[in-house]
């Protein structure tokens, strides 16, 4: 193993599946700055070649070897909301999952940028000092070493790392100007605190094509709608979480739906994997024109130019859910209606006959998405629900 | 048996004496729905393995366990018994957590054996298909456990969900024949319509008296229709609290735990892995072997730490959450279950333990200034009788011989109850085990031996005043364990330092 960040264990060495290792992240990392070093010259004329190149490292001023752990972050982030809010946003240590231990050598550098995200967190764990939460925003350019040493006199470099120094019991840690650190304090019960779950619209079932009758309507236990429908090709079940008024439809009425949901092409290099959108839309319509028309948007996170106009993040501290991502509120401007709604507020208008029943849903801006959370929880970004029920005046 | 035994039921057992006279007297153990043995870790540590850390399930380490508790005295069907117990660290620190137990009066054996109508959802999709195969015989063998008056209703989920059967009396025709519908591609698993429409395949029967039960065999994927968690798990603890306890059983190579984990934790019902298709049939013949009677609803514990202490990390309950500075722990019912037929539990132990541990963090400065012999913290108990529907309420306080932080003279804890004082140290050894497992998993394969090191003075203590196979069963897996980290290592055991969690020193 070469370079002084010796890892103590290879990871991933059980036989339960291999796993990038830190030491891999590493030895790539060597290898690009050699191949740097080999080929750009040809192509551009400043580029030196380096031993680590990242955004964030620790060092060892110290004259000891010093063992580190490090902790990587599993969740996905919005930078832009993270950004001088790591304090608040990532100090859970749900959040990170081990990653390796170094001995690192007297005057060694071990860089902390595990993979390429723009901005990233680390843990790092030294022996009698409290755990150091390490964020790194994605305004920040990479530092280059020229061997695996620190490069303790560039002022750069010292701005971006968090540095170990002195010996024995005067040790310290000098955090780099540029990086966001927080000491963990020993775990405490802030993760349990509970969360009021957020008011999410959905549907499970694939409600038949062509024209359907419903057959049964009843009301769950969890106050979600049983729908029984009866169509050319049989009976199916449709479940429905959204207001009673979210369904204006009796047993018997006749009605058609339409599911829209996008197809996503995800390219990991080698292949196209088509997944489908967590973004889906039930269009449903009596038989007639003159019958009620339900929208119901689930998941949405883009601007459009027909209901979703803007939105605007709430100024106040983010919620965390039970599987630790953390959210902010949104406000959501509804063009038809040309105001804000909050989520679970409902509006409803008239007009010549017409009537519209707005309702948002979720309405979040997710900024920590863990790995490990489900569905709207686990990609970064905004994610919103709405309902929009139109009703016209019957003839009298 | 090759299934590994996650999780059994919420209440297990016969009581331990009989009716006298109308007087229920005698007691059972009411352990948290989760997992009920850590079967699947003990196995991987006896085949020279070390386990990720998550393999450990601290709810089914704990029920492995047999645990005496005081006797159900307290006049209702559910008493709850607060403990403390407070121990030197290996720093300077003192170690206080609280423990909560439940048990009941209640024999199960004497409430009349109502029937049932049981529902079996089962996912269809590609993830569970060698195990659900067309010649599965998992149906018609269930119908071997249940009884005429019982009925059986069958859905089938993958991308939605259909009913395959509407409570059919086990001798139906329709039962014959009844197999699995194929599918050949993925396009995501509908858990909410699966248990959804297990849910409205009870509502349908409504000429069926008896009670009732769900029993979901799920991949423990969900990605189609709602796949919001929260809302799975809402709908799942909806049911529950209506008197329909919900058990889990998890199929697939690629089995995600976390969700129906969460499911179990509500459900009230077994939560178990099958391996093969055997596995699966066995378990779902089990499932029609046990009868859950509710006991209690809308159950509420709340620990309220007394002036000295803060709450710190709760063990034991996975629902459990913070609230106004105190530890709560709900759960939507609470069941009293029998199981006629084999109890075939391979490599589980007496079984039966489980709690609810909530560490006190003593505030040191605050506790220089007050006199030992304070209360700790405050139980407050609250349920609904399942029988009479009468709501019921328990409140006791807890003291600490001791003032907030300090450490007991002896290098012996100070237990609010002695002769029960297992129960912290079935707690230790989970710690101790996970220390070991987190510190190789983070690559300090040093500091995972000295941590196991350490614990042997203490255990020894232990077993000189105490002989208890459960434990000494703990301290033979945690030998293996560290003979397996030293196999893969061959580092120097050191004492681990930065490990907060810690165990307490004997």
């Amino acid at each position: 193993m070469d370079g002084t960040a010796e890892q103590t264990r290879q990871k991933g060495a059980r036989g339960s599946g291999a796993r990038l290792t830190a030491e891999s992240h590493q030895g790539f990392r060597r290898r690009i700055g050699r191949l740097c070093g080999a080929l750009l010259p040809l192509l551009l004329a400043g580029c030196e070649g380096y031993h680590y190149s990242s955004v964030a490292y620790f060092a060892n001023a110290t004259r000891e070897p010093v063992t580190v752990r490090i902790q990587a972050l599993q969740a996905q982030m919005d930078c832009t909301h993270v950004n001088r809010r790591s304090r608040e946003l990532l100090a859970s240590r749900d959040l990170f999952e081990p990653q390796a231990t170094y001995t690192l050598q007297a005057g060694s550098a071990l860089p902390l940028e595990l993979d390429s995200r723009s901005c990233g967190a680390v843990i790092v764990q030294i022996l009698g000092f409290s755990d150091q939460l390490v964020f790194w925003s994605d305004r920040l350019y990479a530092h280059t070493t020229e061997t695996e040493f620190a490069p303790l006199a560039k002022p750069g470099f010292r701005e971006q790392a968090l540095i170990l120094e002195g010996d024995g019991e005067d040790r310290v840690l000098a955090n780099g100007a540029l990086l966001e650190v927080t000491a963990l304090p020993p775990a405490s019960p802030s993760d349990l605190v509970a969360v009021p779950m957020a008011i999410s619209f959905g549907w499970s079932g694939e409600p038949p094509p062509g024209l359907v009758s419903v057959e049964r309507k009843e009301t769950l236990a969890d106050g979600c709608l049983s729908v029984g429908l009866l169509g050319a090709g049989g009976s199916s079940k449709l479940f429905l979480c959204v207001p009673t008024w979210g369904f204006p439809y009796e047993v018997g009425d006749s009605l058609r739906f339409t599911l829209f949901q996008p197809e996503i092409y995800e390219y990991d290099g080698y292949n196209y994997r088509v997944t489908r959108s967590a973004y889906r839309k039930l269009l449903m319509q009596g038989a007639t024109e003159a019958d009620p028309k339900v929208e119901l948007w689930v998941n949405h996170s883009t601007l459009d130019q027909q209901f979703l106009s803007k939105f605007t993040p709430i100024d106040q501290p983010a919620s965390r859910t039970r599987c630790g991502a953390q959210t902010i509120p949104l406000a959501v401007e509804v063009l038809p209606l040309k105001r804000e709604l909050l989520a679970g507020q409902e509006v409803q208008v008239s007009n010549a006959g017409l009537t519209t029943h707005f309702m948002l849903g979720r309405a979040e801006q997710v900024v920590v998405a863990p790995r490990a959370c489900p569905g709207g929880y686990s990609s970064a970004g905004a994610h919103v629900d709405l309902l929009v029920v139109k009703t016209w005046e019957k003839a009298l | 048996m090759k299934a590994c035994w996650l999780i059994s039921l919420m209440l297990v057992g016969c009581a331990e004496g009989a009716f006298a006279g109308g007087t229920p007297s005698g007691s059972v153990g009411v352990t948290q729905a989760g997992a009920q043995d850590a079967a699947h870790f003990r196995s991987l540590v006896a085949e020279g393995k070390v386990p990720e850390p998550s393999v450990l399930d601290q709810v089914g380490f704990f029920a492995e366990h047999a645990l005496d508790q005081p006797p159900a005295a307290c006049g209702e069907v559910v008493c709850a018994h607060p403990m403390l117990a407070v121990a030197p660290r290996f720093d300077d620190g003192t170690w206080t957590m609280a423990f909560v137990s439940l048990n009941s009066s209640v024999d199960p054996n004497t409430r009349p054996r109502k029937p049932v109508h049981l529902v079996l959802a089962v996912e269809v999709s590609a993830a569970t298909q060698a195990i659900t195969a067309p010649s599965s015989s998992v149906v018609s063998d269930l119908l071997g456990s249940l009884l005429p008056e019982d009925r059986l209703s069958v859905v089938a989920y993958a991308t939605s969900a259909s009913s395959l059967l509407q409570a059919a009396a086990p001798g139906a025709a329709q039962l014959r024949n009844l197999t699995f519908p194929v599918r050949s591609s993925d396009d995501g698993v509908d858990l909410y319509g699966g248990i959804a429409a297990a849910a409205d395949a009870l509502a349908m029967a409504t000429d069926f008296q008896g009670g009732s039960r769900i029993v979901l065999v799920t991949s423990g994927m969900a990605s189609a229709g709602i796949t919001d968690a929260n809302r799975i798990e809402a709908l799942a603890s909806a049911i529950v609290s209506k008197g329909t306890p919900l058990s889990v059983l998890g199929v697939g190579d690629n089995f995600q735990a976390e969700l129906p984990r969460r499911l179990a934790d509500v459900g009230a019902g077994t939560y178990a892995y099958a391996q093969d298709p055997a596995d699966l049939v066995r378990l779902v013949q089990q499932e029609g072997n046990v009868r859950l009677l509710p006991l209690a609803m809308n159950v509420e514990l709340k620990i309220t730490p007394s002036p000295g202490y803060t709450v710190g990390r709760v063990y034991g309950a996975r629902r459990a959450f913070v609230e106004d500075g105190g530890a709560v722990l709900r759960t939507p019912a609470l069941f009293l279950g029998t199981r006629s037929g084999a109890q075939d539990v391979e490599q589980g132990r007496r079984g039966g333990g489980g709690g609810f541990f909530v560490e006190l963090l003593a505030d040191s400065a605050l506790g220089a200034q007050m006199a030992p012999g304070q209360p700790a913290f405050h139980l407050d108990t609250s349920y609904v009788d399942a029988d009479t529907n009468l709501a019921v309420k328990l409140s006791t306080e807890v003291t600490n011989q001791l003032a907030p932080g300090q450490r007991p003279t002896e290098n012996w804890p100070s237990f609010s109850h002695p002769e029960y004082g297992k129960a912290f140290m079935m707690l230790n050894m989970y710690l101790a085990l996970r220390t070991m497992l987190d510190l190789y998993e983070v690559g300090d394969c040093g500091s995972a031996l000295g941590a196991s090191y350490m614990m042997d003075p203490g255990i020894e203590e232990w077993k000189r005043r105490f002989s208890d196979p459960d434990i000494d069963a703990d301290a033979g897996t945690m030998v293996l364990l560290r003979q397996n980290i030293s196999e893969i290592c061959r580092a120097t055991p050191v004492p681990p330092s930065n490990y907060e969690p810690g165990c307490f020193s004997l």
